[in-house]
């Protein structure tokens, strides 16, 4: 690709970001921060009274590179 | 370890690293001077947002989704009261759980419209074979517990039944016919009293029980009791005062409330009536106490 357009960018960087944080991969992206993966094992929450038991899951957090 | 996007982002637009480096500064610092007024969003990453000097990142449904494929179709189970179950997808347990905070991981949620167009071309309906309800497992239970039951019920059936056909358990003898035979001697076929006897008041006999294997004649199993004694050799001193007068006397041990009994018998007779006759004939030869009994 010889001039990539700046739809093209964004669209790649979404794509990179995309595939590495569903392989559990965290990626570092210069002058704006990181992201990342962390799992969240099931856990009981109570909510109004009632507990119930939330199943096992994936968050993306983001450690924002400081200026 | 975390890695460069750089080399990543040359390698899927097909650039060299130098210039993946320049057109990402050039976006990135578009998007920061976005984020500092309104924010920007991302349809497939998610919404950058310029808070208090901290550049925050909420990501969008699509990529909470695409991280979670794995653990798709799961709902929060209700501890409390597991029949009002409800059928929550992983991404609406996400929105609900992630309230808005400060932390990187409690990352607020988008606002409304924010990634509706990915969200309505993602969503993916939760299967509901890949979240069986807790009421399936309680039946499929109920179900193990009614066949065991039904399978044990069998077993005792068909184990009585054996039991039954092999005779194990047949019935022993009489419990009413457990008295011990003693005679010391062996009866006569028809012995009666002949001679007067000591005026003995013999024990009474509701309970006693006699037993069916006595040395007496099967068909002469009533006798004429004259005396009783608890030790047996009483019993057999007795029994030998009326054997000088009498020709058939015999000891016959009983159990009369779980005591032990020894019981001089003069005579075996057929049947009650014979045995009541012989003792109105000899009543004078015979103690006031006797009476007449089975023995067998």
């Amino acid at each position: 690709m010889s001039s990539a357009s700046a739809e093209d960018v964004i669209d790649a960087v979404t794509d990179v970001i995309r595939d590495q944080l569903e392989e559990g991969r965290a990626v570092k992206v210069p002058s704006l921060g990181t992201f990342a993966v962390e799992h969240r094992p099931s856990e009981p929450t109570e909510d109004e009274g009632r507990r119930r038991l939330a199943p096992p899951r994936n968050v993306v957090v983001f450690d924002p590179e400081q200026e | 370890m975390p890695v460069s996007i750089t080399p990543l982002l040359a390698d899927r637009l097909d650039i060299s690293e130098e210039r993946a480096r320049s057109l990402l500064q050039t976006m990135l610092r578009e998007l920061r001077r976005r984020a500092e007024s309104e924010g920007v969003r991302l349809p497939e990453l998610g919404t950058f947002r310029e808070e208090g000097g901290t550049l925050t990142f909420v990501p969008s449904p699509s990529l909470r989704r695409r991280i979670n494929r794995k653990y798709e179709g799961l709902t929060a189970e209700e501890l409390a009261a597991p029949s009002e179950l409800s059928p929550l997808s992983v991404s609406e347990l996400d929105t609900e759980e992630e309230p808005s905070g400060d932390g990187p991981d409690d990352v607020p949620t988008p606002t409304p419209g924010e990634g509706e167009d990915d969200a309505g071309a993602e969503q993916e309906p939760v299967s509901p074979s890949a979240a069986p309800s807790s009421s399936q497992g309680r039946r499929i239970d109920s179900f193990s517990i009614i066949g065991l039951v039904l399978a044990f019920l069998f077993l005792l059936g068909a184990g009585w039944f054996v039991l039954d056909r092999t005779n194990v358990l047949a019935p022993g003898p009489d419990p009413g016919s457990d008295l011990t035979a003693e005679q010391t001697s062996p009866p006569p076929d028809t012995g009666s009293p002949s001679d007067t006897a000591s005026s003995e008041r013999p024990e009474t006999d509701a309970e006693e029980t006699s037993d069916p294997d006595a040395t007496a004649p099967p068909a002469k199993d009533w006798a004429i009791v004259v005396a009783s004694r608890s030790s047996r050799a009483a019993a057999e001193a007795a029994a030998e005062e009326y054997r000088t007068r009498f020709d058939s006397v015999s000891v016959v041990e009983g159990t009369v409330d779980g005591q032990a009994w020894h019981r001089v018998a003069i005579g075996w007779y057929p049947s009650e009536a014979t045995a009541e006759r012989a003792l109105d004939e000899q009543a004078s030869a015979l103690p006031p106490g006797a009476w007449t009994h089975r023995l067998r």
